[in-house]
């Protein structure tokens, strides 16, 4: 069961299977070619854009269905815009016509397609329908589009013709599609007399053009015919064993709204006719249907001014047409995938509900952002914007994987988590609804971030309303810390940036030496005064180091005084008047009163405010004071 | 309105004409008319109607005669 895809900037000789421009196709019809890979059970995902093909379909017949799915969100691409996924006869500005009198799409003998969201955009006005498949069987058109815009389409083609194989019923399905095409036909059904046929035209619009059965038994269910010029539907060869059943359909002006063989090959309950010429032709009557009260539709009077807005053609509020068909039979949801809004379907395809609070679909971020995770990290959680709020672990169709450099992706199977749980791996939470409402967060597998790979790829997708996000992880220590970074400067400055003038000799002169080696350096000379006046300067020294420091004892008018002989002494108290310890001073220049002395981690061990006096002793009793030398130890 | 029994039939070469056959009822099933046991001669019917009514089919003629004439399927 492959996945292909399709996208304008893709190229056939690609091998389909990769949403990428570089492994998707490029064309509508390279599916449907000979030697295509697509079998049954596999799917093809259309993106959008103008596909101007006339596809002749030369593939082998799939012996059980393929999916042919346009992807209008762009859900399952990187780097398309949501738009239409129009297979047309047009160019793709819709200017001119590309080709015409010939068909879309069309095959012979070909079964089990299932086409999906796709606009088919005809040009047709030649023979045959513009969707056209012969002698077929099990083809499906689910929520799509007819259009035809030909000036010779007043014909007896269709727009969308299906037959069947002699002998083989059609089992043909057309739901929820619409059809605004100017041929006399928009369907035609075409069988082979099989009353097992289990043909079904159900929640489809029909405007402007007939709905043709032809030897086939069918059911039409739910639907609106508007201003069907001819019929609204038309029976061609009915019998008993090409019986048509019509139920809960809306028929509004219409030439005549339903047309047998005759009343034995067809019957109608539940209808509502309304405007029409003739309601019924060689079609028995119904006492549940109804001929009477006006057509019960929208055509856009809530738009205009301002109510409520319901889809066009669709039954407004307490409109005749709501609850008022049966439910056997019926389709449980109408056109537009809405719930019925009353007990019973409605006649007809649309049914009344406000399209306020519909919001439009808005596509998440595509950009692939890039973050870094150190290898072998573990128990990690990142978050990711996929632009649409309400995912869970569980929502349909949402899924996540991640691939390392050169390997093979991996499933990450999601775990529900609120958003301030532990992590566990493929957890995945909703961030805030409200004030970061599209903001996700997953819980990354151990696995993911393993050493060894250059990269890993996470990418989150597949549910409805985003179109996913891509993110790369990075795993790279990042280099060096911060803390390693600072410790390789300072080393790398000392080691090797030393020259003079340099940063590194400057640290290492100035910051390192004093601070971390024992060696003295000489600071000073401070002048302290006699008579208690001070000294010249503070102290100021790094604690933790010893440090000489050099005075010179002068009078109060700043003259040396001599200290030849005498015994010069510093005293160091601290902030609490406490001596602290006491330092023989060496005389250096004693006759001008010059002295050194060394101060030790007895002091410069605490940091803190000291003072230093220093004492002139030349005798038993002359001594005299010098300073205070105000001195503070911190860590400069 | 509607038709029940409804059928026409192409008048035998050399005539170009058409009969149409049925009844005509309401939507209760009760006959309002019929076309008649031979039916009803389209040629016939035609030249009785007013000239407004013929005008406005004939317009409606005139569209599909121009198509005709321009695929080549008439002249």
């Amino acid at each position: 069961m492959a996945t292909y895809y399709v996208r304008p900037d893709g190229n056939d000789t690609n091998t389909g299977i990769g949403s990428t421009t570089a492994l998707a196709w490029a064309t509508f019809g390279k599916a449907f070619a000979t030697g295509s890979p697509v079998v049954g059970g596999d799917t093809v995902y259309i993106a959008p854009g103008a596909y101007v093909e006339s596809i002749t379909v030369t593939a082998t017949s799939p012996s059980s269905e393929v999916n042919i799915i346009g992807n209008p969100t762009a859900s399952q691409f990187i780097g398309v815009s949501p738009g239409f996924v129009r297979l047309t006869s047009w160019n793709a500005a819709g200017t001119s016509v590309t080709f015409s009198s010939v068909p879309l799409i069309t095959g012979a003998s070909k079964n089990n397609y299932t086409f999906q969201n796709i606009h088919f955009d005809g040009n047709h006005g030649g023979s045959n329908g513009a969707v056209y498949f012969t002698t077929s069987r099990y083809l499906k058109f689910i929520r799509c589009v007819f259009t035809n815009y030909s000036s010779t389409g007043f014909s007896t083609q269709s727009t969308l013709w299906l037959t069947s194989a002699s002998g083989t019923a059609g089992d043909f399905l057309i739901d929820r599609c619409t059809f605004g095409a100017n041929n006399a036909g928009n369907v035609n059904l075409s069988g082979n007399s099989i009353l097992a046929d289990t043909s079904t035209v159900k929640d489809c619009l029909f405007i402007g053009g007939r709905a043709i059965f032809s030897a086939i038994t069918a059911s039409v269910f739910n639907c609106t015919f508007v201003a069907a010029s001819q019929q609204g539907i038309l029976q061609l060869s009915g019998s008993a064993n090409a019986y048509l059943t019509v139920r809960n359909s809306l028929f509004v002006n219409c030439g005549t709204a339903l047309s047998g063989t005759s009343t034995s090959t067809c019957e109608q309950t539940y209808c509502r006719f309304a405007g029409n010429s003739t309601n019924l032709t060689n079609f028995p009557t119904s006492v549940t249907s109804q001929t009477t009260g006006n057509g019960g539709v929208d055509v856009g009077y809530t738009y205009l001014n301002g109510l409520n807005p319901t889809p066009i053609f669709a039954s407004y509020a307490s409109s005749p047409n709501t609850s008022f068909g049966t439910s056997t039979g019926a389709p449980t949801v109408d056109l537009f995938s809405a719930a019925w809004s009353g007990a019973s379907p409605d006649a007809g395809g649309i049914t009344n509900y406000s399209m306020t609070g519909v919001s439009a679909y808005l596509p998440g971020s595509q950009t692939i952002t890039t973050i870094t995770i150190a290898p072998g990290s573990t128990s990690q959680s990142i978050e990711l914007y996929l632009g649409a709020t309400g995912l869970t672990a569980s929502t349909s169709g949402l899924s996540a994987r991640y691939n390392r450099t050169r390997t093979a992706s991996v499933s990450i199977p999601l775990v529900a988590r609120t958003i301030a749980q532990a992590w566990t791996s493929g957890g995945f939470a909703e961030v805030d609804a409200t004030n970061m409402p599209g903001v996700y967060r997953l819980d990354l597998p151990d696995a993911a971030l393993a050493a060894g790979a250059d990269d890993v790829t996470i990418v989150v997708r597949g549910a409805s309303g985003t179109n996913g996000a891509v993110l790369t992880v990075t795993l790279s220590s990042g280099g060096l810390t911060a803390a390693q970074t600072a410790a390789a400067v300072w080393d790398e400055a000392r080691a090797s940036h030393t020259t003079a003038g340099t940063f590194g000799q400057y640290v290492n002169a100035e910051l390192v030496t004093p601070v971390t080696s024992a060696a003295l350096v000489r600071m000073g000379p401070f002048e302290v005064r006699a008579d208690g006046l001070g000294a010249s300067d503070p102290l100021d020294i790094q604690k933790g180091a010893q440090h000489g420091i050099d005075i010179q004892c002068v009078d109060n008018n700043g003259a040396g005084i001599d200290i030849t002989s005498a015994t010069v002494t510093a005293k160091v108290y601290n902030s609490g008047a406490t001596l602290v310890d006491t330092y023989s001073c060496t005389a250096t220049y004693a006759a001008d009163g010059r002295a050194t002395f060394t101060i030790d981690t007895t002091v410069t061990n605490t940091p803190g405010t000291y003072t230093a006096t220093i004492t002139r002793t030349t005798g038993a009793s002359d001594t005299q004071i010098f300073g205070p030398l105000r001195i503070y130890v911190r860590d400069i | 309105m509607n038709l029940q029994n409804f059928r026409i039939e192409k008048v035998a070469p050399p005539s170009t004409d058409w009969l149409v056959f049925g009844d005509i009822e309401d939507d209760n099933g009760n006959v309002l008319g019929t076309f008649g046991v031979d039916g009803t001669s389209v040629n016939i019917w035609w030249v009785q109607q007013d000239e407004t009514f013929q005008a406005s089919i004939v317009q409606q003629f005139a569209v599909v005669m121009a198509n005709q004439i321009m695929s080549g399927d008439a002249e």
